[in-house]
């Protein structure tokens, strides 16, 4: 046998009549009915996602939360650095002797000092003096006036703020007559 | 598998080399027809009466059971109403629901592992009515009919996958090559080999083991040629 032959009798074969049934009917319903739900709701969602998808604006999202997490991990660094440094934290309640040291290498540990008005402490806090008399011996002046403190200063600008107060004590007093003062 | 290197594309082929594009067959009334589908159930309405026939034949016609082909012909219509704002009219609706019907079939082929007997299906379909043979002669005649056919049917249906439907089509469906090459997505010449393949391989098993097959009026698959 040819293929010839195996065409001929695949091509006169007689298929059978399918004779449609209630499926037909049904079928349309169906359809329609999808249909019509398609059309008049479309799938906002559905369409949202698939034009997001061809477009890529998905990738906004994404790019803006890793910009507001970058934000925020350098914010909080940002802050943590300053406190290390010894910046007045914001939020904290003053509660000690204003010590303002031209030299940062002078510093107290606040719990070593009486309530006061407010702290200002910057410099490294491991470098504290043996005493309080070592620390007034030094070039430090302390304060007692409320010193306003502004959340987010650091200790060189809050210095800075308080010059003309420093200057007013240092007209009257001595420096170390100063800090005794507060102290005791 | 494409690939490219040094620039040049291996392993894959251009999409003009895919006879898939048969915009002068398409219709400008079935254009428009199909363009208000998309947003009037009416219009698709027209659309499924149109191919519901066809669409339905064509999968009895590879599954030799009506309850299987409906199920098929449904799920082949909710594909296309799905799939219809995708649709481009690169070639007829026709073409693209036998494509979509294709793909239904041969993930049910995949699915389901066991095979019904299709004379059996086919006897039980003629008794409830829901399947005619043309001959108005006797019950040995319609018996007879009924035997060879599906003895056709099933050496078609044991063929492998990526011959049997482009068979179907061909020789069942009386489809042309370039029509073949669309619905399945092949280029022409490789439609033709796997025809050519195809009917090598079922010639060979129907003369092997078709010792039972009626002969046709003219032509036997087993004393019309050679035997080997």
């Amino acid at each position: 046998m040819t293929d010839d032959d195996a065409e001929k009798i695949l091509s006169q074969i007689e298929p059978p009549d399918v004779i449609e049934g209630e499926h037909r009917r049904t079928l349309k319903e169906r359809l329609l009915e999808a249909h019509s739900d398609k059309v008049e709701s479309p799938n906002m969602l559905g369409t949202g996602i698939l034009m997001a998808t061809r477009s890529r604006v998905w990738l906004l999202p994404y790019a803006a939360a890793v910009a507001a997490a970058c934000i925020l991990v350098g914010l909080a660094f940002w802050m943590f650095g300053r406190a290390d440094k010894g910046g007045v934290r914001i939020g904290q309640e003053p509660r000690a002797v204003t010590i303002v040291a031209p030299t940062q290498r002078v510093a107290a540990k606040p719990a070593d000092l009486p309530p006061a008005d407010c702290l200002v402490y910057f410099g490294a806090w491991r470098k504290s003096p043996d005493s309080m008399d070592d620390l007034l011996t030094r070039d430090a002046a302390v304060l007692l006036r409320p010193a306003p403190i502004e959340s987010g200063l650091d200790g060189r600008r809050f210095l800075k703020t308080m010059n003309p107060i420093k200057e007013e004590h240092n007209e009257k007093h001595s420096m170390r007559g100063v800090a005794s003062g507060a102290l005791v | 598998m494409k690939g490219c290197w040094m620039g040049v594309e291996v392993g894959s082929r251009t999409r003009s080399e895919v006879p898939t594009s048969f915009p002068q067959d398409v219709t400008p009334a079935e254009r428009e027809l199909v363009e208000r589908a998309r947003k009037e159930p009416e219009a698709f309405g027209h659309l499924y009466e149109d191919h519901y026939h066809t669409i339905l034949t064509f999968l009895h016609r590879n599954t030799s059971d009506v309850s299987l082909a409906e199920e098929l012909t449904s799920r082949t219509f909710f594909k296309a109403l799905r799939a219809l704002p995708k649709y481009a009219h690169r070639q007829p609706f026709r073409l693209w629901l036998y494509a979509i019907a294709a793909n239904e079939m041969r993930m049910h082929w995949r699915a389901e592992n066991t095979r019904r007997s299709a004379l059996a299906s086919l006897q039980h379909d003629v008794k409830a009515g829901r399947v005619r043979f043309h001959s108005g002669e006797s019950q040995a005649d319609l018996e007879d009919r009924m035997r060879r056919y599906s003895r056709v049917v099933e050496l078609l249906g044991a063929l492998p996958e990526k011959y049997r439907i482009p068979l179907s089509l061909r020789y069942i469906e009386s489809l042309r090559l370039e029509e073949i090459a669309s619905i399945t997505g092949k280029r022409l010449g490789t439609v033709k080999s796997i025809l050519h393949r195809g009917m090598k391989l079922l010639r060979k098993r129907a003369a092997r083991k078709d010792a039972t097959l009626p002969p046709p009026p003219h032509l036997s698959l087993v004393e019309g040629g050679k035997q080997k």
